[in-house]
């Protein structure tokens, strides 16, 4: 493409990168003045013996001053090195690769059902001639997310695990096995997906009522379009945009906002890690989930950004300018 | 034209969604034999060395892949172990220990005379609880491959007992490098009943047989450890058939699950002591009359009813209930410091702090820690207790670590309660909540309290092994502990382990670490 | 402000197809008609009627309430004519537990929305009306909160900072006001534009003056909608803190009634369930309010057919 295009995107990106180095700063700092320790989190419940504690703090370099850790921490993640977990024993970039991906397998279904379900109970709000109908969808969609999701998950829990026995309550998978069995991702998928799906239903139906009041909308009325055509060919794609940056930003908020849906379920998610890491004072795997989130965060973007432009060249230029990003 | 394209597009991503989940749902059964038993731990192993860590989760997994030189049963009693026999001179001072012969690593290396040398050299200065040994530890000489004789600089008689605690290393593997992050330490080689197959962290830690073992072997032929922090996840996991076995349940949910006659309940053999920390250094605290004035308006009888629903009972001395052998008939803090709110509000009254207009005398903190749901409803019915005597109370809840720091090292506190283990000997484990602790040491004695006769007291209770004369030794640390009261102690119990009485046998023979005895472990 | 429900609800970026929408004349807010609009709908009503017998029971209910600290009553009994909603482990009545709690809720959901609305206002007015440096802070600065997602950025500071009320109260104020700091700016920067300010300006005032007497009053229909809005978003916010152990233990709130419950799922579903229930309708009735509030000061946003 051209240079402007490029010099657009390399800013874009410019910018995208100094946002990461500032919420390692800003992590770093408020993660610095936490208190606990890391050795007696190796140890457990016992007292820490001064020799084995000399012995700690010069393997990890616990000692050296705030500075200089945080300069080599931050040339580790330019290298993908996200530290050494001291309770995991293992370095944080693969304990959170790991849950990555026990977090996508709950994630990324939820994010085609609620994406899909909320284009379609969204779609049909805005369409419906039935006031009933449309208040009925919009009253659902706004109890949806006034629900607290973990509330759902105890309800889903106490009435489909502990007082049917049809589905499992915890974890990916019966005992003996290993890997992710489908009922037991059941539950969890619900609990995550009813509020994201009201939520989109509700974008979508606003989105959807402003597209079809738009001029062009009554010229394809006029033209003799039927009302599936128009709707087809007109209302669904100019609703979309809004939907993408959505969605785009609902995958970032999951990775880690299904923390609580986690817990409930003793799903061994990202959630679920930074739950525990925060309650174990593992302070690099807390700045380092926070790091994977941001990083998704940004790249989502900027690709919504690309799909925005990749569309129409005019809603690239209005996009940028609305979503604040520097011209 | 554009559009469609873009649509096309945003399909494609839809539908690979969907692939890659799909694609992940596939269940594989693991390998392994018939029998399979499953154990919800309940954290994450920091790794499996119990020679640097006695986390809770790791001492699961590790007592079926590691042994010690003696264990001790249900009753408290020395049994053999990696050592046959040993025998001790007159004075405490000098061990011998016969080991087994024929007993192989995991790795095939042969367990030898050298490997328990390099233990008592190397292991036991940084063993968690090895500061009572490596106190009195003089020098280990070995005559040949299987006998071992231990000399001490002064006498030590619950030196067998404590040996209990301390799982063997294999030598060959540790010797000459850094302990603390051997690699070993994640891939351990022990000569227990089970081997090492794989860890996932976060998630499951899984064994398998040893069918080389030199004991007893079980029915089990793999044991795989699931991680579940969440004590009512472990309960529901439990409940609903997806584990075998599972340890520190909410107690209410244990009595839900009693009436099931699937399930069987043992409480584990090592006592658990809920001590209260007074901070003396705190302006009102300082004063003895002030924390026993609060002793009496703790209502422990309605803590040991409602929180821990009759498992547990009123502590009696600074020994838990449970270990009666060390409690003089003579002590009882339940009559010495009974519930009374008017004797504690006449003793508060005295002690210089009346009312005030609006009823209230004064305030204070109560710190707990949050991994337990039990120690937070503790302190809310010691706050509802205090504030009918116009203490008013301000509950600080806080994760394990921050506790220790706050509690330990920062001192910023007015009432702590923390539970510790008594151990195999109360001279290891509850000593530690009363003694001085100068270094400010974590699940010690945080009170600031330094009392030469209680340390004296306590450290006469280890020195001598004839039963009367330890039992008057703890007779004077427990009067020593009354007359100062730092430490209060609340309420003895013992962990409750949940079992699937209808699929095995055999899971009541508790070791003193709270673990129970794979060899002794069938299939119904 | 096209769709304020949306985008405080998650701080979205605003959508371009949205951003037409918004009407260039001030007059379309008829602030006049808007209060008549607003009542006449009977279910706003409703959800006002819901709101105040709720801060009714919770703030006037406990003096007529059983004492929700005093564990003489049975434990784990079911609801019943002496404990009408039950009582919980040790024995409380949850009754007065919810009313307590309901107040630790309400305070958090109020006090965060002032917060909220006075660092947007002054925030987002500055970066709306004056551009500049201002702008360009509270677009990094929004961006920031954008990466991260604020409850799980309070959840680290408050697991960090302490778990206090008002400890808490700040925290959710500094991690969500951007949403609302948005909505300001983005009011301000179309206010600055009408024909209106131009005249004020010809005339010579200031343009604090400006600022003050035109621009934010004009501004603030659709933010008083995000701040209502924010006061759901909020009680939700502290109840999963709650819920996850990291609420205040001397002021319970509606979500640490739900930590407690927790293992006692099947035995006392009135523990899970009273407390859920409470949250629930409370934000659904502000997020059903700010969306009358929405509707009847924005009509063009009506239905198109």
């Amino acid at each position: 493409m051209n240079v402007h295009w490029l010099r657009y995107y390399g800013r874009l990106i410019g910018s995208s990168v100094l946002l990461i180095f500032v919420v390692i700063l800003v992590m770093f700092l408020l993660l610095e003045i936490a208190p606990g320790d890391p050795i007696q989190s190796l140890v457990g419940q016992v007292p820490v013996t001064e020799e084995f504690r000399r012995q700690m703090t010069a393997t990890y370099g616990l000692d050296r001053p705030l500075f200089e850790r945080f300069v080599s921490y931050v040339a580790n993640v330019a290298t993908g090195n996200l530290g050494y977990s001291f309770a995991n024993r293992e370095p944080v970039t693969e304990l959170i690769l790991q849950r990555l991906g026990n977090t996508l397998v709950l994630t990324l279904p939820s994010l085609v059902i609620s994406s899909i379900g909320g284009i379609l109970l969204g779609t049909a709000a805005a369409r419906t001639r039935s006031k009933v109908k449309d208040g009925a969808i919009s009253f659902a969609a706004v109890a949806g997310f006034s629900i607290p999701s973990f509330w759902l998950a105890l309800l889903l829990i106490m009435l489909f695990a502990v007082s049917l026995g049809w589905l499992p309550a915890q974890g990916m998978a019966s005992y003996g096995s290993k890997g992710l069995s489908v009922p037991h991702l059941i539950l969890p998928l619900i609990a995550l997906a009813i509020p994201e799906l009201a939520f989109k239903a509700r974008i979508m139906r606003s989105t959807m009522i402003g597209v079809l009041g738009e001029d062009y909308i009554d010229t394809a009325r006029s033209k003799g379009l039927s009302s599936f055509e128009i709707l087809r060919r007109h209302g669904l794609l100019n609703s979309m945009l809004p939907m993408v940056s959505v969605i785009g930003y609902s995958l970032g908020f999951t990775l880690a906002g299904a923390v609580t849906v986690e817990k409930v379920f003793g799903w061994p998610g990202m959630g679920m890690l930074l739950y525990t890491s925060i309650q174990t004072g593992e302070n690099m795997v807390v700045m380092g989930i926070l790091l994977v989130v941001a990083i998704t965060v940004v790249i989502v973007n900027i690709l919504t950004d690309l799909v925005y432009g990749l569309v129409d060249p005019r809603i690239r230029a209005r996009s940028r300018m609305s979503r604040g990003v520097n011209v | 034209m554009k559009r469609t394209k873009w649509m096309l597009a945003a399909a494609a991503v839809a539908l690979s969604a969907i692939v890659v989940s799909g694609c992940s749902a596939s269940s594989e059964p693991s390998a392994g034999g018939d029998h399979v038993f499953v154990v919800a731990i309940p954290s994450n192993p920091p790794q499996f060395n119990l020679g640097v860590t006695n986390d809770g989760s790791a001492t699961f997994v590790g007592r079926s892949i590691f042994d010690p030189l003696v264990n001790l049963n249900t009753d408290y009693e020395v049994v053999p172990a990696l050592a046959e026999s040993w025998s001790a001179n007159a004075d405490s001072t000098e061990f011998t220990l016969n080991l087994r012969h024929g007993v192989k690593w995991h790795d095939g290396t042969d367990f030898t005379s050298a490997d328990v040398k390099f233990y008592f050299d190397e292991v036991i200065p940084i063993h968690p609880l090895g500061a009572p040994i490596a106190a009195v530890y003089d020098h280990t000489s070995t005559p040949d491959d299987f006998t071992v004789i231990v000399s001490l600089k002064s006498p030590f008689a619950p030196f067998i007992q404590a040996l209990a605690g301390h799982m063997m290393l294999p030598a060959h593997l540790y010797a000459g490098t850094d302990i603390a992050t051997n690699p070993a330490n994640l891939q351990p080689v022990g000569t227990g009943p089970y081997k090492f197959t794989s860890f996932t962290s976060g998630d499951s830690v899984i064994v398998d047989r040893n069918e080389d073992y030199w004991g007893e072997k079980g029915d089990v032929d793999e044991v795989v450890y699931r991680v579940m922090p969440d004590s009512n996840a472990r309960a529901l996991a439990f409940q609903s058939g997806e584990v075998d076995l599972a340890t520190m349940l909410p107690l209410n949910q244990v009595e839900t699950l009693k009436s099931d006659n699937r399930f069987a309940f043992d409480s584990a053999a090592m006592a658990e002591h809920l001590y209260g920390f007074f901070n003396t250094a705190s302006a009102t605290l300082q004063n003895a009359d002030v924390r026993k004035a609060l002793y009496h308006a703790i209502d422990r009888d309605e803590i040991a009813s409602k929180v821990f629903l009759g498992t547990g009972t009123p502590s009696v001395s600074p020994v838990p209930n449970q270990v009666t052998w060390a409690i003089d008939p003579a002590t009882d803090y339940t009559t010495e410091f009974d519930f009374d709110l008017d004797e504690a509000g006449r003793m508060l009254d005295a002690a210089g702090y009346p009312a005030g207009a609006d009823g209230t005398r004064f305030s204070m903190n109560v710190t707990y820690r949050t991994d337990n749901a039990s120690w937070a409803t503790t302190a809310d019915l010691i706050k509802t207790s205090f504030g009918k005597i116009g203490v008013n109370v301000n509950l600080v809840g806080q994760d394990t670590q921050v506790f220790a720091d706050t509690v330990y090292t920062q001192h910023d506190f007015d009432f702590a309660l923390q539970s510790l283990g008594a151990y195999a000997d109360p001279s290891l484990g509850v000593a530690r909540a009363f003694i001085c602790n100068p270094t400010n040491g974590s699940y010690r004695n945080p009170t600031g309290v330094c009392d030469p006769v209680i340390d004296g007291a306590f450290a006469a209770t280890a020195a001598v092994s004839d039963p009367a004369a330890r039992l008057a030794a703890f007779k004077t640390a427990a009067d020593a502990v009354a007359a100062d009261l730092g430490t209060a102690p609340l309420i003895s119990y013992n962990q409750i382990t949940a079992y699937r009485a209808d699929k095995w046998n055999g899971i009541d023979q508790f070791n003193s670490t709270d673990v129970w005895t794979w060899g002794a472990l069938r299939a119904k | 402000m096209s769709d304020p429900v949306n985008v405080a609800a998650v701080e979205l970026p605003v959508g371009p197809a949205l951003a037409d929408q918004r009407p260039t004349d001030p007059q379309l807010y008829r602030r006049h008609s808007a209060a008549g609009e607003f009542f006449r709908r009977p279910t706003t009503v409703l959800y006002l009627v819901v709101l105040a017998a709720i801060v009714i029971f919770c703030f006037v209910g406990p003096f007529f309430s059983l004492n929700p600290s005093a564990t003489d009553f049975p434990v784990l009994a079911a609801p019943n004519s002496t404990n009408l909603a039950g009582t919980d482990s040790l024995g409380r009545d949850l009754l007065a537990r919810l009313m307590v709690g309901g107040q630790g809720s309400l305070l958090v959901g109020v006090s965060v929305a002032v917060i909220c609305l006075t660092v947007a206002l002054l925030v987002g007015g500055l970066a709306g009306f004056y551009g500049g440096v201002a702008d360009a802070v509270l677009r990094r600065v929004s961006e920031f909160f954008q990466v991260i997602p604020s409850i799980i950025l309070a959840l680290v500071a408050v697991a960090i900072i302490g778990a206090s009320l008002p400890l808490i109260i700040l925290i959710l104020g500094i991690t969500m006001w951007p949403g609302v700091a948005r909505i300001v700016r983005a009011e301000c920067m179309r206010i600055r534009e009408l024909g209106y300010v131009e005249s004020s300006r010809a005339a010579g005032f200031s343009s604090f003056r400006i600022f003050w007497s035109d621009v934010l009053p004009n501004a603030f229909p659709p933010v008083l909608v995000a701040t209502t809005l924010t006061v759901g978003r909020a009680i939700l916010a502290e109840s999963s803190l709650a819920f996850l152990g990291l609420g205040d233990a001397n002021r319970p709130s509606w979500g640490a009634l739900l930590f407690d419950a927790q293992s006692y799922m099947q035995t006392a579903w009135w523990l899970t369930l009273l407390p859920g229930i409470a949250i629930f309708i409370v934000v659904l009735s502000a997020n059903m309010l700010g969306d009358a509030l929405n509707d009847s000061l924005n009509p063009t946003l009506g239905r198109v057919k």
